[in-house]
């Protein structure tokens, strides 16, 4: 591909929560800074010029931007689509009646814990719930699309049938996605307090496979105990059965971010994407992103993961499932071992297993 | 908006409707061809100057491509106004 067909913008370095799990802030390696309007507009230009396709827009919170509307209107002028991630608490009808407008948002995205204030603010903050809640309803409001992000952690996973009930009966919300808090950023200091203990992921496992059923495409995961409950089920039978390994088994494939999207940190570095904050690749309106996606060695070297086999590492001898195992996330990896190229510990089968888990 | 991905392959993109196609590289010549003032037989002209062995059928083809892109919305027709 010539050119990254999504890039991923951190537009706010501030955000007005500070989330126990948030994997954006505490990052050692991160200078949290805002750029000036003018940055973002030329760097829009480049990305027109570029024939991207769309653009999300995140931080921190967006919202916080005074200028998102100037931002927007650059994104609208260079031919763009957009969608953003919201905490959505910041949501009013001036801002939600000039996106609907646009008729360029794919969706806002706003995060949801729980079915209730209890549960929501216990990670999120106090108030948070109500205001989100608002947020969402201004927005529907508005027939801005809405589509919402249940992140699981220690605190709410007795609540996901609740939560699910409460966002697609009673909100009318059309489908949500859901993963797992991650051992990153603020959550390594609350580790303790919000990381899924391997009971809670049994939990999840659970409740979201009969959720799944009950609400048909309505659940949706590309990491966290719903997808590991559905790709850990398919592995097991793989095993059991002698199938060959999986196309994409065997190697470090599971990052497929490299090969269409990029990112771009709040104070304008490229890195490959915000759970690979470190890596930076470049500065916009210094370095051409064309370059950079063509021929950076780091982007390419993340790219060439795939050709690295498990059977290399030493974590992952004599392990069953290595032909069906694709790795998992570079980023989890890199804040568990140090290096971007070993397999995620944190979703690993064997362990889990290993540890007292159970497949579904 | 016209994204070529590799290769002369490309998407064409509606950012308002957000729909996509996606285009062979004889699409992507027809597509740069469409200029606003260029009829479909400028535009099979200028594909047989680009291309050799073009099929007899390529009138066609590119008629069919050309309808195809405007019933999703990337091409308008205007009127001669001589007729």
């Amino acid at each position: 591909m010539r050119s990254p067909r999504a890039v991923h913008l951190e537009i706010s370095s501030k955000c007005n929560l500070r989330c126990h799990y948030c994997y954006y802030f505490d990052n050692p390696a991160v200078e949290y800074m805002n750029l000036p309007t003018d940055q973002w507009l030329q760097f829009f230009a480049e990305l027109g010029s570029m024939a991207v396709m769309n653009v999300s827009l995140a931080g921190g919170e967006p919202f916080l931007r005074p200028d998102l509307k100037d931002l927007i209107e650059g994104i609208i002028q260079n031919k763009m689509r957009f969608c953003i991630l919201s905490n959505g608490t910041l949501i009013d009808d001036h801002i939600a009646e000039y996106i609907a407008r646009t008729h360029r948002c794919d969706y806002v995205q706003v995060s949801i814990d729980g079915a209730s204030p209890d549960v929501h603010d216990s990670c999120r903050g106090k108030g948070s719930f109500v205001k989100a809640v608002r947020g969402i309803k201004t927005l529907q409001r508005h027939d801005v699309p809405v589509a919402v992000r249940v992140t699981l952690h220690h605190n709410n996973v007795r609540d996901i049938v609740n939560v699910a009930s409460f966002l697609l009966d009673e909100l009318g919300i059309s489908s949500f996605g859901t993963n797992s808090a991650g051992y990153l950023g603020a959550c390594r200091k609350n580790a303790g307090e919000v990381l899924l203990t391997n009971e809670d992921r049994q939990i999840a496992m659970h409740d979201l496979l009969n959720l799944s059923q009950k609400y048909p495409g309505r659940i949706t995961a590309s990491a966290g105990p719903l997808y590991e409950a559905k790709y850990w089920r398919e592995m097991e039978a793989a095993r059991l059965n002698h199938d060959p390994a999986f196309s994409k088994g065997g190697h470090l494939t599971a990052c497929g971010c490299p090969f269409n999207e990029i990112s771009v940190r709040a104070d304008g570095m490229i890195i490959p994407c915000s759970m690979l904050a470190h890596v930076v690749l470049g500065r916009i309106n210094r370095d051409s992103l064309q370059e950079v996606w063509l021929n950076n060695p780091e982007l390419n070297r993340l790219r060439m993961r795939r050709s690295i086999p498990l059977n290399e590492f030493e974590f992952c001898r004599g392990c069953d499932y290595i032909p069906y195992c694709t790795g998992n996330c570079p980023g989890i990896a890199f804040t568990l071992t140090d290096d971007i190229n070993h397999p995620s510990p944190d979703a690993c089968l064997r362990k889990f297993l290993a540890e007292g888990g159970n497949i579904p | 908006m016209l994204r070529v991905e590799f290769d002369d392959w490309a998407i064409l993109f509606d950012p308002d409707s957000a729909k996509a196609i996606g285009i062979n590289p004889t699409g992507v010549a027809v597509w740069k061809l469409i200029d606003g003032r260029r009829g479909i037989e400028d535009i099979v002209s200028g594909i047989k100057e680009m291309f050799s062995d073009v099929s007899i059928s390529a009138e066609k083809e590119i008629s069919d491509f050309i309808e195809e892109a405007h019933k999703n919305g990337f091409v308008g027709y205007s009127l001669d106004s001589e007729t």
